[in-house]
């Protein structure tokens, strides 16, 4: 079961890299994300695999990063930035819609 | 007014041209104004205007003969001083040169800076001669990273730097700067940034805990690297003094803790000693300040200390939870925590303990370690532990190996500061540059280097650099012409089949030493070591002492990859 996190960002370089490096690095697998720009720095959300570890101490690492303002950890939102999204989230309840809906378009954003 | 307008544009025109200066001048300046005395570095083409600026900066470069040299001696600098540890290298070769000492520092949380010369910005991304994303690779072993991208943006980006090297649970953070923000004239009086220290306060839960170590029957302080780190060994001495608890420590809390306290039970782990692990195995809570539960200390995770509910002390919040559930969780400022605790402690009504602290005094005593050996072969921890009593405040920065595990064990630690080893990488060649940063750090306590045949070969070049700057390290070498460690596992968990840990090739060490331009001499009997000591101790200068020994030694206990770590294999000693 995936977990959904999401991880605001000072402007800093390297920060989406560092933070995507860490999730891997420490065993915890990324199935779907999305970036956004605010304003006051970017965002991401990502369904987190956890792979039999602890997401409160894989949230605890990431809010360590320097360049992380904030970590959120929904359990049950999906990320929701794009109307892919949206549409997914209401697909929720129509599995044929949702199976033609490949993370993989938001790859990319 | 005609002629009054005309003078005022000369004026500021001058003193404009006089505060101007180039990013290398203004990037040494911010490094002095940050406090930095000493830099560790090797020069080449992209950092050569940074190299440019430095004789007339007021710092004082040491030129090692390797960038991992570098990087190492500036880590062992840092240990030592508890400040910033710097290191400088050109891009490419000279940038990826220094990864190891990287990772050495962010598996032990040293600060540390790492300054990269890059090629120019228009030529980054192109393949440029000697470029290389040192930002990217080095993303996985630094606690943060800049590439400047800016001249304008210097002063922030290092005084960030040393800020969050530093802060909280201390790292490298590595700075890189392509060549041509070097060379740009800027105005020279850009301000420093300066940051607030935050607000320690102690943990929700200290005076649950305080309730739970009155309360315990077989309590047992687990003490890390953490408290030196955060420099409350004397909060944590005081908490342990008022609680009359034994203690044991990881390895890198040896001298945080002093190794001959009576309610010192050793360390503990893979090679720890028998009465601490046993210890840990017996006890009802622990309470563990500044450690991190790694598999060396642990042995098998679902096993280790089954009885004990446990208190985690620990400044990275990140630590507490993430191998073993912590039972009264208290993150945050550690010398906070230990103060309050000691408070909360004192005014509850404490039950008596005395009949651990017996079974703990008799593990201490059937366990002790037995330095009659066979033989008149020098036998190496009975002539550590000899060395290392020979001086109040010696620093020991060890290699990794064998001889490493006999000094955790067998040396006498009484101060902080003053056991270096790699613990969390085991770099193999981190002694020698340790060694030399920390004799800069502290000019006035001995250094000595304890080294193996193997570890001294991986950064032997760095005897030149004790000779050219007249660096007095002494350097003690085991020599048991193999690598030691991995025969030893090669023997019990490999059939005995030695694969490729044979040096009986190694050169005439001594020999190699005088070379080098240091004074040296060899040993290999027993009768001998006293007089070696002696003129090791007794002669200034940098000097090696070459000691061969058997080459079956071993290093006992020794938990088992996997195993309890009650169940500890014994063997001869040699």
């Amino acid at each position: 079961m995936s977990s959904h996190f999401e991880i605001r960002f000072d402007h800093s370089e390297g920060a989406l890299l560092r933070c995507l490096g860490l999730i891997q690095r420490r065993g915890y697998g990324v199935t779907e994300m999305a970036m956004r720009a605010d304003p006051d720095g970017p965002v991401l959300t990502a369904a987190i695999e956890a792979n039999g570890r602890s997401v409160e101490t894989l949230a605890r690492q990431i809010e360590r990063l320097h360049d992380v303002r904030r970590v959120r950890n929904h359990a049950d939102a999906l990320p929701q930035h794009s109307l892919a999204d949206a549409m997914r989230a209401f697909s929720r309840f129509l599995p044929i819609l949702s199976r033609r809906l490949q993370p993989a378009t938001e790859m990319g954003r | 007014m005609s002629l009054a307008q005309p003078q005022t544009e000369t004026q500021t025109q001058s003193r404009l041209e006089a505060e101007t200066v180039s990013g290398a001048q203004l990037f040494v300046r911010c490094l002095r104004q940050l406090g930095v005395e000493t830099v560790f570095g090797y020069p080449g083409g992209a950092i050569m205007p940074i190299y440019d600026a430095l004789p007339d900066s007021g710092i004082t470069h040491i030129l090692t003969r390797h960038e991992q040299g570098a990087a190492l001696a500036a880590d062992g600098f840092a240990r030592v001083s508890g400040r910033v540890g710097v290191c400088m290298a050109t891009s490419g070769p000279g940038a990826t040169n220094l990864v190891t000492g990287l990772a050495n520092s962010f598996l032990d949380s040293v600060p540390v800076v790492a300054i990269t010369g890059q090629v120019a910005s228009p030529l980054m991304g192109t393949d440029a001669f000697q470029e290389v994303d040192v930002f990217g690779i080095t993303l996985p072993v630094v606690k943060h990273s800049y590439i400047i991208r800016s001249t304008e943006e210097i002063p922030r980006v290092l005084a960030e730097a040393f800020h969050i090297a530093r802060e909280g649970r201390p790292g490298p953070v590595l700075v890189d700067i392509p060549k041509d923000l070097t060379v740009n004239q800027i105005a020279a009086d850009l301000p420093l940034p300066s940051f607030p220290a935050p607000a320690a306060r102690p943990a929700p839960g200290v005076d649950v805990a305080a309730h739970a170590m009155s309360s315990a029957q077989r309590p047992l302080f687990y003490i890390g690297g953490g408290v030196e780190i955060a420099e409350v060994e004397h909060a944590m001495r005081s908490l342990a003094e008022k609680t009359g608890f034994p203690f044991v420590s990881t390895l890198k809390a040896l001298g945080s803790v002093p190794t001959d306290h009576p309610r010192f039970m050793g360390m503990l782990g893979m090679h720890g000693k028998t009465a601490a692990n046993l210890a840990i195995q017996e006890s009802d809570l622990l309470i563990v300040c500044g450690a991190r539960f790694d598999d060396r200390a642990t042995g098998k995770l679902d096993e280790f200390a089954p009885h004990a509910s446990v208190i985690h002390m620990d400044g990275d919040l990140a630590e507490i939870g993430k191998l073993r559930r912590a039972d009264i969780a208290l993150p945050g400022d550690l010398h906070a925590n230990l103060t309050a605790l000691a408070e909360h402690y004192s005014e509850t009504d404490t039950q008596s303990i005395r009949p651990w602290l017996e079974r703990c005094r008799d593990l201490c005593h059937k366990h002790a370690w037995d330095y009659n050996a066979p033989g008149d072969k020098i036998y190496a921890p009975a002539m550590l532990k000899q060395l290392s009593e020979m001086d109040d405040r010696m620093i020991i920065s060890c290699d990794v190996g064998q001889h490493q595990m006999w000094v955790a064990q067998h040396c006498r630690f009484r101060h902080p500061r003053t056991h270096l080893t790699s613990g969390g990488l085991g770099t193999m060649g981190f002694g020698l540059p340790a060694g030399l940063g920390a004799k800069l750090a502290n000019p006035n306590d001995l250094v000595v280097v304890i080294s193996g045949d193997g570890s001294i070969m991986m950064n032997i070049q760095e005897l030149q650099t004790l000779a050219r700057y007249d660096i007095d390290v002494r350097i003690v070498l085991l020599d048991n012409s193999a690598l030691g460690m991995v025969r030893q596992w090669q023997e019990l968990f490999f059939d005995g089949n030695y694969s490729e840990i044979d040096l009986s090739d190694n050169p005439d060490f001594a020999a190699l030493a005088r070379v080098f331009g240091l004074k040296a001499r060899t040993i290999d009997q027993r009768d001998q070591v006293d007089e070696a000591l002696d003129w090791l101790m007794n002669t200034p200068g940098p000097s090696l002492l070459h000691v061969q020994i058997d080459p079956k030694a071993n290093v006992w206990p020794l938990v088992p990859p996997g195993a309890n770590n009650a169940a500890m294999m014994q063997g001869e000693q040699r």
